[in-house]
């Protein structure tokens, strides 16, 4: 193999190509075959195909070759090659820079036993835990006049790399924009659970609602739900609901091309969500229809009645909940005055370190009076997605939860449950 | 959908069979929605929010708070939340570090924690899991709950241990319920139905000087100087010195001389390990008395472990007077519990080991008359422990230790008794 390529392409086609590889997943893995889990396999003919495989997400890359997109290919081949260094590497060559890349192989391939000197039985097919070392891959960066730095990696026998078929029959669920799928996640992530033991929680759940696209996070103690406008989707043909890990999908967002459509698909027989572009195809692992149906539906939030309660800045809003989270972070009793317009936040602490803490603030309008215990990490989190000046705050007739829009905003919307937390009880008292 | 377990519940007690019964809890309402906390890093505002917060489906979930603090107000805190949790959360309280424990005086939970069981006692619809003080100290009581703890490990993998063979198991492990239940667990990959002393010499893990005394001393006991080397070589990697490996070697070598000596003196192949069990032990006036019988020796000197009875029975059984007593001062007493115990024989098993050996392996060689064999073996015998002496004192004396170490191996696995 030999090849050319512009330093910015090459970065770039890795981190879309490579992303599976340079994840904390793989990065982190310490299994027998670890070295080909982070590596990425780069092919050179008429396109330049860079592929990388883990137990949860595959992704490919392919660039076709011309000189119009800083490749040229010298000498079609194929290597396999650690991913992170090779980008590692990339990244500090000079800006203008073009890395040639080239393979020299070995007259007979060196074996890596990755078994080492453990005894396995007889049992057991040995060379599934044999790597084949084919040679080395030179790289060398080169501005215009001269060679500016030289590095080399070992290249592994790209037979070792599972190819991924992405064209397998799955069915269609949606189209949805790059931009809009961007802007969906950043709405939603930060409400997912971080651990579910039933990956559940810890996933984004798509659901199709009234011919509608919505994307839903929860821990269950608050839910993000993001409707995605109606012009952003087409090609809707599963009214199923998807299920998929957050952290995976966070990937995703970050290297697909926003202005293009991104086309979403589910193979449910091998519980795989397959995610395309016409350059990139990224296959992630999903879980069953049952799991996938226990995330709770968006249409139980979104038909419960909530009443305005007011409208506040996030300035204000924000003030107020730092001031109570210096006592605490888990729980406030926010208490809304009708008559003098008066919200107030109260935080009291089980640490007997911290003393009550009361911060009050006047607002334009109250609908109603209200007293309810919040969390208070739950809201500051949420204003941090909303993009608008003001929030408006809505609440249902029994208290039970809280629902907060951005103003004039209705893709997005945000409910938290109250905490019906005895440590308040006393003051709810004392104000009634 | 409500949860048929109670709530709220305290566990303590042995951590290893409080860690099963949490997992078998994990795995029995794996449906539900488990919120782990931990007691000594989450702030106490965390873990009261995510016990009063429903969930959206109003399903019930289950909060386990665990690695629990030496700590106050966590535990007022945490007896006021189990006496407030509302009905959808079930509170499993853990106490993973082990800090519930019974006073070694009293036998009753310790003063800074009893306060905070009996108050979880009382409140209404409460469950306390107590399993029991961890099994690390040489009890009766921890002798048999132990031998039932591995009985149980094994027949939950279909396997058979006998107790002599758990007996040899905790001699070489020990009495942590942890060490033995893991190492169970691995022994049971590939032991065989029934399990038999040589499979967990071979393969249990020794934890102690003691233990790895069996694992060494019974390779010397089959007389095979490669095995020796290869054992050796195993104790070395795993930090072992040459030293200590010399001592086992020269123990050795003692026992085997005085089964020598016994069996030279008439004393039948069959009564030596009796024998051996005997020596060393206190008071000897009862364990070498030939009148009392073997049954009655362990129960009579049982009762004359402290220095009032011993007193009483040397003046009463020996007739010595009791002005021939003194009262040491407490610096003399002091010196004198510094004083190792006579060495016994620690397990019958090992004796027998011993006394097969020189049966089997040493006195095997059929065409020397009796007489003429008892004094080779004795000779040998005599011969092999001046030498294990001398190269101790080489190997202490920093010369070569682990070429003396290996010499020693070798002689104590000579057993061609043509040249003594």
């Amino acid at each position: 193999m030999k090849i050319g390529i512009n330093r910015k392409v090459l970065l770039e086609t890795l981190e879309k190509g490579a992303s599976a590889a340079i994840s904390e997943d793989a990065q982190a893995d310490t299994s027998t075959m670890s070295t080909i889990i982070k590596s990425v396999r780069i092919t050179a003919d008429k396109n330049l195909t860079i592929e990388s495989n883990t137990e949860h997400m595959q992704s490919k890359y392919c660039v076709p070759v011309s000189e119009d997109s800083g490749i040229i290919v010298k000498e079609e081949e194929r290597i396999l090659v650690p991913a992170k260094e090779l980008m590692d590497w990339s990244k500090v060559q000079s800006d203008d820079s073009n890395i040639s890349i080239s393979l020299q192989k070995f007259a007979t391939p060196e074996i890596i036993n990755t078994l080492e000197d453990i005894k396995a039985s007889d049992d057991i097919d040995k060379s599934k835990f044999v790597i084949k070392r084919i040679g080395n891959v030179k790289m060398a960066s080169k501005n215009a006049s001269k060679t500016l730095g030289k590095w080399e990696l070992e290249c592994y026998d790209p037979e070792h790399f599972a190819t991924v078929d992405f064209k397998q029959k799955s069915d269609k669920y949606f189209e949805i924009s790059g931009k809009s799928l961007i802007e969906a996640l950043n709405y939603v992530l930060f409400a997912s659970q971080p651990k579910c033991h039933e990956n559940c929680f810890n996933s984004v759940s798509i659901q199709n609602y009234e011919g509608n696209i919505y994307f839903a996070t929860t821990d269950m103690k608050r839910c993000a739900i993001y409707k995605v406008p109606k012009e952003n989707v087409t090609n809707v043909e599963s009214k199923e609901s998807l299920l998929i890990n957050a952290v995976l999908l966070e990937r995703v967002s970050k290297i697909i091309n926003e202005n293009e459509n991104v086309e979403f698909r589910f193979d449910e027989k091998t519980e795989k969500i397959f995610i395309n572009q016409s350059n990139l195809n990224i296959r992630l692992t999903s879980t069953d229809r049952k799991t996938v149906n226990k995330f709770p539906p968006v249409t139980a939030l979104l038909q419960k009645k909530y009443e305005p309660l007011t409208e506040v800045s996030k300035n204000t809003l924000n003030g107020l909940l730092v001031n109570a989270s210096i006592v605490n972070n888990s729980s406030a009793l926010f208490i809304f005055n009708k008559a003098d317009s008066t919200f107030t936040i109260k935080a009291i602490s089980n640490e007997s370190k911290y003393k009550p803490s009361v911060k009050q603030s006047t607002l334009d309008s109250i609908s109603k009076d209200a007293k309810i215990v919040l969390g208070v990490s739950h809201l500051l989190s949420v204003l941090k997605v909303i993009k608008e000046d003001d929030v408006t705050l809505l609440l249902p007739e029994n208290l039970n939860s809280m629902k907060v829009i951005g103003k004039n905003n209705d893709n997005f919307v945000y409910f938290c449950m109250s905490i019906p937390n005895p440590i308040y009880k006393d003051v709810k008292e004392e104000n009634a | 959908m409500s949860l048929d377990i109670p709530s709220p519940i305290l566990v303590f007690g042995d951590v290893y069979v409080s860690k099963n019964h949490i997992i078998s809890a994990k795995k029995k309402y794996s449906n539900i929605q488990w919120v782990t906390k931990n007691a000594s890093d989450d702030s106490l505002d965390d873990i009261e929010m995510e016990a009063y917060c429903p969930s959206w489906n109003d399903s019930d979930k289950i909060i386990l708070i665990q690695d629990l603090p030496n700590r106050k107000n966590v535990r007022e805190f945490l007896v006021k939340l189990a006496s407030s949790c509302p009905s959808y959360t079930k509170l499993i309280i853990w106490d993973s570090n082990g800090h519930i424990k019974n006073d070694k005086e009293t036998g009753k939970i310790e003063k800074t924690w009893i306060e905070f069981v009996d108050s979880f006692k009382k409140i209404k619809g409460s469950k306390t899991l107590n399993n029991g003080e961890e099994l690390n100290e040489k009890t009766e009581k921890n002798n048999g709950d132990c031998s039932a703890f591995i009985s149980k490990c094994f027949a939950k993998h279909g396997k058979a241990i006998d107790n002599k063979e758990i007996k040899l198991l905790i001699s070489i492990v020990g009495y942590d319920r942890g060490m033995l239940g893991s190492d169970i667990e691995k022994m049971c990959l590939t032991c065989p139905d029934k399990v038999t002393s040589q499979f967990i010499i071979d393969n249990a893990f020794p934890v102690t000087e003691e233990a790895i005394l069996y694992k060494l001393g019974n390779s010397v006991d089959e007389g095979n100087y490669e095995n020796i080397l290869n054992m050796m070589d195993k104790f070395l990697a795993s930090g072992m010195n040459s030293n200590v490996m010399a001592e086992v070697f020269i123990k050795k070598a003692r026992w085997q001389m005085i089964v020598a000596y016994l069996w030279s003196q008439g004393l039948s192949w069959f009564d030596i390990p009796n024998k051996l069990m005997e020596m060393g032990k206190f008071p000897s006036s009862i364990w070498h008395n030939q009148e009392i019988e073997l049954y009655r020796k362990k129960s009579e000197s049982e009762a004359l472990q402290d220095k009032d009875s011993i007193k009483t029975y040397l003046n009463r059984k020996e007739g010595i007077p009791i002005k021939y007593f003194k009262i040491a001062d407490k610096e003399e007493t002091k010196a004198k519990s510094k004083k190792k115990n006579a060495e016994t024989m620690p397990m019958y098993f090992m004796a027998s080991q011993t006394v097969d050996f020189v049966k089997n392996i040493i006195s095997r060689n059929g065409h020397i008359p009796n007489d003429e064999l008892k004094k080779k073996v004795i000779k040998r015998s005599i011969y092999v422990y001046n030498f294990m002496q001398d190269k101790l004192a080489e190997i202490r004396y920093g010369n070569s230790p682990l070429q003396n170490a290996q010499e020693m191996a070798y002689v104590l696995a000579y057993v061609n008794l043509d040249n003594f």
